[in-house]
Parts: structure tokens; C-alpha cells; sequence
């Protein structure tokens, strides 16, 4: 039984989220996708990505940075920038107060796999087949680090607060959370936008294929970005309301070659840290997507949990694998979920647990437990 | 060809570029836009533009005076 | 080892470094950097790690004398990247200068790792798209595609030491990811959350960057001069420096040997321009790191700046500690002018070099240093160390997208007692 006793959220909460996603642009759509169950898949055009290595992939819809975002400020601009640079504006027309202090205690923290790869390789390439090595274009060298998604956001939207860009391959996201959190704690801002993007390219899509291993059936490539707005529970903006209370976050590596072991003590310390049981979970939203190699994460899961918890639609099987920003759209996907759940369908005090977890091929291995207001919305 | 290579950066009609119009102040240009219209000129027209000539460079003018010297070197 | 986001009742612990590992153009290990810092080495050379012959220039900063087999035991040798494998390198180095095996990090409860970096697997992305070029993408070397991620650098170095109960993270906030590294470690050991933490920084030389920064016209002829009136850019390094914090109580506790205490840092964003960096930002984040270590700008006897030598940054910085430290900024030192800019490692390092200048009583000397530029108007200890009562060091680093990192160290005991012989173990190392 869940020992933390309702009521007021002690620890912090996520006030507001967005994404881009291969249902298309902004919360609604996103939301509408996950409760229809709509597959995104399709196969990539080569006259838009040239010759990639994947028969489908999950796309965000007719998304051209310039056409989304306007010219200003967003030449030469990269796919996976101009994803969150979106998702960041979709969020803030659902938290429009937070760049009012001249954005000095808002801080954001994304998740990124290595950037954007096609855009180190085209530059790479230039300097190979140039007349001169130098002769790369220019307007490509402000995506030439890891952190250009993070700081562009900031620059367009005026937040000023501290910036931070991790890499952690899929559990990129629940670390973003954790710094976040971390941030709050250390009251080095008073919120944090927490959030992560993935671009689909032909380098990622080779990158991809020849980093997995034959055997694997992996699931098809997804692209996108999703936000969430972290505040600290007593300082909430005006016309916000908890839409879930972070109890723990926890993560390990697993240096054994056996993430499943790695993951249930991971899973019994993020449990043991909210004060709650496996029976408290409502949801339990798995990284694995239809036909990845991570089964063994779904099978713990619903060793621990039980199959229906682990029932609900696992979000990479509508929208691909999203890799870096695999673990905030898991979260996204849970607050969806909730907010279409039935009434009835909730914990004794209308509260409700849900759980996140996600395992990286190169050993990488996080948690989070949610809990969801009956109050929320 | 040098004025289509600064319209292009400076993303200006043709029409928009007179000779003396200062790209930072009147077009609002910034130092990456700098480097982009000299690269782009150094690869189009096989020329080296050294620093010190780069920041000469404030306007069509002078990107075309400062071109004929550097061909003639 | 789960961080619950409750507080340990208010109680902030201090955090300190006990010890430190070191790839650089001037030495490896603790014990030959902190000589060649002394001494006012350049690292200098043409850079060789991959085939520069058509660059217009081409001098740089390598690590020497470095076999990744010296210091990978457990992982494959061909899954560990040139990045991951110094970053592995250097953490080793600090451990074994801290006097901590890894059967000892596996005893204690929960750890954190922080490995910062600019390129990450960058390097080996290149060869990819070198491979790929005449064959096409068919022909990809799968050996070089799988170690791409950054997240490599963190993950697999908790994986070689075999820490499983930790928080592993590469941070990517370029030219400024050490501080950002070394300040969350300060965060996760502060709050009692990890035991002692793994941080610094790690790049390796590759071509993208430095076919990005002659483009913008960033890199200098033969040496990088910060803070000269005839300085014409910067010189690319690679390296790694890692450090190893503890709380002192613990630390004090096991006897550890204690270089400095990490007070503070602060971050910001410029949110102003791509590559540029803004006064009034860059001097408010050195104001968030002050007050964070709870102290006033007169209490900072140096700054270990960020000093790359380029026109815009030298200036900028040198005008934000005017306006933040009253127009009497202390002496700084710029040790890229030694080292190069390491990019990731770069603030790791400029790090390092201030917590040997706090424990050791020296200024390292900003080298290759002709005539001050009145612009920037500092003491930067030109060519010489000097002997020097360091307190307290602050130590900046800006990075593109004005990912500003400020950290502040100071001398662990409040008052500098000079060692009266130096700890044997750095002697030894490499």
C-alpha cells in the first residue's frame, strides 16, 4: 500500500508538456493518436532521404523547419533543433507566464543521442570532397555541437536560465528528468523545461542498421520531441495544475551483460524510494516497442506488475523507436493515457501510480514512478 | 554573381541590395552571415579572402572592391 | 541509491577533490602536468591524428604516449571509442591519485558520473563517413557506427570499473561541458544523493572541427596568445580531465589527501546568439557561481579563464570580470595557451590546473604572451608561474549556444599551508 500519504505533492511536478511527433504537431494530436492506437509507420521517400536503410519509418507529417518555424533566425537550422524548437513553442501556449521574468529562472534540459548526425556527416563529407578542407558551409557550423537543440531553444524563446544538453542513449529522457529535478532541488531554477529529440535522417538510418545486431527484429526508426514543464510543488504557475508529481527517479548500469537484473533493482529501489508496493502501479509504460530486444523488460514488467498494467499501448509501437526522446514520450504517453482513463479505473484515492522504464542497448538502464492526481484536469 | 551570393545570405530581393546598404546595420547581418558570404564567395570564385580583408567587407561595395585585389594578387 | 527529491534535511555537505587524472598535450598524469604547468610548457605540434596535409593551418594539441590497451581491462578493446577510452584513462589516473581501488567505489552505497563532451563519438563518425565515401553507405564499418553515441564516454567507463549503482550521464554542452560535469557532480555528492562522484571532460581531435573552425576563421597560425594584442585565434587540443569528489567528511575520515573544495558553480544562457557570447550574461553566471560558493568577488585571488585567444571571446570575458570583480579583476591564468582548446575537456582541465594552483601555491602562466591587449586589461601571469597565496579560484568556461559554466574552488582548509613534500604517487604516475 502506497505509505506516501495524499494530498499536497511534496516533490516535482509536471505542470505541462507538448511534443512533435509522427501523430503531428502539438498535445492535441499527440493525445488523439495515442487514444485511437493509430500506427505512424511509412515508407521513407527517397526523393526526400535518399537511399536509407530502413522499408518504413515513423515521420512527423510534412515538417520542414522553415515552413513550421519562419525564416527568422532559422537558417541552416537541423531537423532535430527545429523539432524542439516547436515542441518548446507548443508547450509555452500552455505555460506562456514562464519567460515573464525575462526567462533568468527557467532552465531547460534535453536528452540528445550525438546531435544531428546527418549534419556532422555532411560537414565531414564537405571537408573530404571540397576543393579545400575548409570549404564547409558556414551556415551549418552552429549545429556542429551537441548542444545547438538546447541553446537554440533558449534563443527562441528567451530562456535564460541554466542549459544543459545528456547524452544516455533511451534513458536520456528520465536523466533529463533527473537533472531537472536535481536543478529544482538545488534551487538553481524554478522550473526546468525537461525534454529530448531525435531526427530521422539517412545517417541515423544507416547509423542504426549496422549498430544492431543481425539478429535483432528491431522495431522501425521513429523521429521527434517531446517537453515537459518541471516545477517545484510549491511554487506552480497561475492556471496550472499538477498533472503528475515525480516520487523517484533512479538509474544503473548494467555491467554484467544482463540489463534484466539490472532493471528489477532498479525497479524495487524507485518503488522502495516513494514508499510504495509493485500493486500500487496503475500503468506501467515499458521503453521496448513491438519486436525490439528488449522483451525482457516487458515480461519483468508484467511479472511485477501484472499483464494489465502493462496493457496499455506501449507508445514506440505507434511512434518508432525515438531513441534519445524515447523515455519523455513514454511519459507523455502515461498522461495521456490518464486523462482518457475512466473514472473508475483509479486507485481507492483516486490516485494513481505509473511507472517508466527504460533499458539501452549499451548498458544504460533508468526508472521513474509517477503519481497522477485524481485533481489533475 | 557576388550580389545573388549576398542576397541569398542576407535572404534579400535583388532589388534590395544597393551597393553602399551596410549588411550589419541595414540588413541586419551578424558575424556567421560574414563568414558565410566570404566562404561562399572563396568557393565560387576560387579566391582566398583574408581576415583582415573580411572585415572590411560592410557592403556590396566594398565586397567588390576588395575582389579585385585579391584577384590581382 | 534513489534520489527521492527530499532534501537531506537542509544539510549541505562539502564536497571536495581528492583526486585527479590528466591526458594532455603537455603530460599525462597529475604529477607531469602539474611540472609542465609550472614550467610554462606548450604542447604544441602539427596535428597528425588524422590527415591535415591540406589545412592552411595545422598546428595543435595531441596526447602523446597513449594505448588505450594500458588502461581497458575489462571492456573490447574495438567497442570503446578514442573519447571513451580517455575518458577511462584519466578516471583511473584520478582514482589511483586519490588512493581508491574500484573493489573500494563497489563498498560504498551509490555513485555519479559525468563525463562532458563536445564531439563524443564524433571521431569515429568521420571515419564512417570516410569509409562510406567511395563505396557508399552499404559499406559502413559497423565497428566505428556503434561508437557513436556520447553516451558512451559515462556508460562505459562505469562499465570497465564495473560500477553498477550509479548515475551515468555524458553532458554535452560543448567547450563548457567539464564545469557543467564536475558541477552536477558537486549537486549529487552536496545533497548527499551520491557518495563521491567521476567527473570531467573528454574530446579527441577530429576533422569536422577543424574544418568548422578555420571556416569561421577561429584558428591561429603557430600559437594560441589569450588576452594579446597579436593574438589570431585559437588551437585545437584534445585530452581528458577527471576528477574524483567526495564529501570531506569522508574524505577526511579515510585520510585522503584533499587538492581543494568544490564551493560553487553557476550556469546560465546567453539566449542571444549561436556562437557569440554577451558581457552581461557571461558576468551573471559568474555572479550565480560566486554566491553559490557563498562569497564576494574580492575573495577570488584567480581565475583559471576560458581565454581561447580568438578576438570576441578574449575580449568579452575579460570586459565581463571587469564589470563583475569592480573593475580590479584578479591575476588569471588562460592554460589553453599551454594545452590548446580541449574542447569538453577544456574547462576539466582548467579546473585541474586551479586545484594544483590552490594545494601547490602557484599561478601556471599564460604562455606565448607578447604584449597585453589594453582591450583586456589583465594580469594574465604572462610566461612565468609565479608562487602565489591561491585561496580561492574561480575557473569559466563559455561555450557555443552561450552555454556559460562558472565553477568556483577553494583551498580546503580556508588558508593555504604549502605541502612540505610532494605526494610521492603523482610522481609515479605514467
Amino acid at each position: 500500500m502506497l505509505s506516501t500519504e495524499a494530498g499536497a505533492p511534496r516533490r516535482p511536478v509536471i505542470t505541462a508538456w507538448s511534443a512533435v511527433s509522427p501523430f503531428g504537431l502539438g498535445r492535441e494530436s499527440f493525445e488523439l493518436g495515442v487514444s485511437t492506437g493509430r500506427t505512424t509507420a511509412q515508407r521513407p521517400d527517397t526523393g526526400v532521404w535518399g537511399v536509407v536503410a530502413d522499408p518504413v519509418a515513423h515521420l512527423v507529417p510534412d515538417f520542414e523547419v522553415r515552413q513550421v518555424l519562419g525564416r527568422a533566425g532559422t537558417r541552416g537550422l537541423d531537423r532535430a533543433t527545429g523539432l524542439v524548437v516547436t515542441a518548446v513553442r507548443e508547450l509555452l501556449r500552455h505555460a506562456p507566464d514562464i519567460v515573464d521574468d525575462s526567462g533568468l529562472t527557467t532552465a531547460v534540459v534535453l536528452g540528445t543521442t550525438a546531435g544531428s548526425a546527418q549534419g556532422y556527416a555532411d560537414v565531414t563529407r564537405a571537408s573530404l570532397e571540397g576543393r579545400r578542407p575548409q570549404d564547409v558551409p558556414p551556415v551549418a557550423l552552429p549545429n556542429m555541437a551537441m548542444n545547438r537543440a538546447a541553446s537554440a531553444s533558449a534563443i527562441f524563446h528567451g530562456l535564460r536560465g541554466p542549459n544543459s544538453t545528456l547524452a544516455a542513449g533511451r534513458v536520456s529522457g528520465l536523466l533529463a528528468l533527473e537533472q531537472g529535478r536535481r536543478m529544482l532541488a538545488q534551487h538553481r531554477a524554478d522550473r526546468v523545461v525537461v525534454g529530448a529529440t531525435e531526427e530521422y535522417s539517412q545517417a541515423r538510418s544507416w547509423l542504426e542498421h549496422h549498430r544492431r545486431r543481425a539478429c535483432d527484429e528491431a522495431a522501425a526508426l521513429g523521429e521527434g520531441s517531446a517537453v515537459l514543464l518541471l516545477e517545484r510543488p510549491d511554487g506552480i504557475g497561475a492556471e496550472r495544475t499538477v498533472l503528475a508529481e515525480v516520487l523517484a527517479v533512479t538509474s544503473c548500469v548494467d555491467a554484467d551483460g544482463d540489463p534484466v537484473a539490472v532493471l528489477r533493482s532498479c525497479l524495487s529501489a524507485v518503488l522502495d524510494a516513494a514508499g510504495a508496493s509493485s500493486a500500487d502501479v496503475w500503468a506501467a509504460m515499458p521503453s521496448s516497442c513491438g519486436g525490439t530486444p528488449e522483451t525482457g523488460e516487458v515480461r519483468l514488467l508484467e511479472d511485477m506488475f501484472g499483464t494489465e498494467a502493462v496493457s496499455r499501448p506501449a507508445i514506440g509501437s505507434l511512434i518508432g523507436d525515438t531513441s534519445a526522446a524515447a523515455s519523455v514520450f513514454q511519459i507523455a504517453a502515461l498522461l495521456s493515457t490518464a486523462q482518457h482513463a475512466a473514472v473508475g479505473d483509479r486507485g481507492p484515492d483516486g490516485d494513481r501510480l505509473a511507472l517508466v522504464s527504460a533499458v539501452d542497448p549499451d548498458g544504460a538502464v533508468a526508472c521513474a514512478l509517477l503519481r497522477l492526481p485524481s485533481s489533475g484536469r | 554573381m557576388v550580389r545573388e551570393i549576398i542576397c541569398n545570405v542576407l535572404e534579400l530581393e535583388e532589388g534590395e541590395l544597393s551597393p553602399s546598404g551596410r549588411f550589419r546595420e541595414d540588413y541586419g547581418a551578424d558575424s556567421m552571415n560574414a563568414v558565410e558570404i566570404q566562404s561562399q564567395i572563396e568557393v565560387a570564385l576560387d579566391v582566398e579572402i583574408e581576415r583582415d580583408d573580411l572585415r572590411r567587407m560592410v557592403d556590396l561595395a566594398t565586397v567588390l572592391a576588395i575582389l579585385e585585389t585579391a584577384k590581382a594578387r | 541509491m534513489t534520489s527521492t527529491g527530499v532534501s537531506t534535511n537542509g544539510r549541505r555537505r562539502r564536497v571536495v577533490v581528492t583526486g585527479m587524472g590528466v591526458l594532455s598535450s603537455i603530460g599525462n598524469g597529475v604529477g607531469p602536468f602539474t611540472d609542465a604547468l609550472r614550467a610554462g610548457r606548450v604542447g604544441t605540434t602539427d596535428i597528425t591524428r588524422f590527415d591535415t596535409r591540406e589545412f592552411p593551418r595545422r598546428r595543435g594539441h595531441q596526447v602523446a604516449d597513449f594505448e588505450p590497451g594500458d588502461w581497458i581491462h575489462n571492456l573490447p578493446l574495438d567497442e570503446v571509442g578514442p573519447a571513451a577510452a580517455f575518458a577511462i584513462a584519466a578516471t583511473r589516473m584520478a582514482m589511483s591519485d586519490a588512493g581508491l581501488s574500484t573493489s573500494e567505489l563497489h563498498k560504498r552505497r551509490r555513485g555519479f558520473i559525468a563525463v562532458g563532451t563536445t564531439d563524443g563519438g564524433v571521431p569515429d563518425l568521420d571515419g564512417v563517413v570516410e569509409a562510406v565515401l567511395p563505396g557508399g553507405l552499404e559499406d559502413m564499418p559497423a565497428v566505428l557506427a556503434r561508437r557513436v553515441p556520447a553516451s558512451q564516454l559515462s556508460v562505459h567507463l562505469a562499465r570497465e570499473l564495473g560500477l553498477r549503482n550509479v548515475e551515468a550521464v555524458s553532458i554535452a554542452t560543448a567547450c563548457a561541458a567539464g564545469n557543467y560535469a564536475i558541477g552536477a557532480g558537486l549537486d549529487a555528492v552536496r545533497s548527499g544523493e551520491a557518495d563521491y562522484a567521476l567527473v570531467g571532460g573528454a574530446d579527441v581531435l577530429c576533422r569536422k572541427t577543424l574544418a568548422g573552425f578555420t571556416r569561421l576563421g577561429l584558428v591561429a597560425e603557430e600559437e594560441c596568445r589569450p588576452f594579446d594584442a597579436g593574438r589570431d585565434g585559437l588551437l585545437l587540443g584534445e585530452g581528458a580531465g577527471m576528477l574524483v569528489l567526495e564529501d570531506a567528511d569522508s574524505a577526511r575520515a579515510r585520510g585522503a589527501r584533499v587538492y581543494a573544495e568544490v564551493m560553487g558553480y553557476g550556469l546560465n544562457c546567453d539566449a542571444h546568439h549561436p556562437v557569440a557570447p554577451e558581457r552581461g550574461s557571461v558576468g551573471r553566471c559568474m555572479r550565480l557561481a560566486l554566491d553559490d560558493a557563498g562569497i564576494t568577488p574580492e575573495d577570488v585571488d584567480l581565475v583559471s579563464v576560458h581565454g581561447t585567444g580568438t578576438e570576441t571571446n578574449d575580449i568579452t570575458e575579460a570586459q565581463a570580470m571587469h564589470d563583475v570583480f569592480d573593475a580590479k579583476p584578479p591575476r588569471v591564468t588562460a592554460v589553453k595557451s599551454m594545452i590548446g582548446h580541449t574542447m569538453g575537456a577544456a574547462s576539466a582541465l582548467g579546473a585541474v590546473a586551479a586545484a594544483l594552483a590552490i594545494h601547490h601555491g602557484f599561478v601556471p602562466p599564460t604562455a606565448n604572451h607578447r604584449l597585453t591587449d589594453p582591450e583586456c586589461a589583465l594580469d594574465c601571469t604572462p610566461n612565468r608561474s609565479v608562487a602565489a597565496n591561491v585561496r580561492i579560484a574561480q575557473n569559466t568556461a563559455l561555450a557555443f549556444g552561450g552555454n556559460n559554466a562558472v565553477l568556483v574552488l577553494g583551498s580546503p582548509d580556508g588558508r593555504r599551508t604549502p605541502p612540505a613534500v610532494r605526494n610521492p604517487r603523482e610522481e609515479q604516475l605514467c
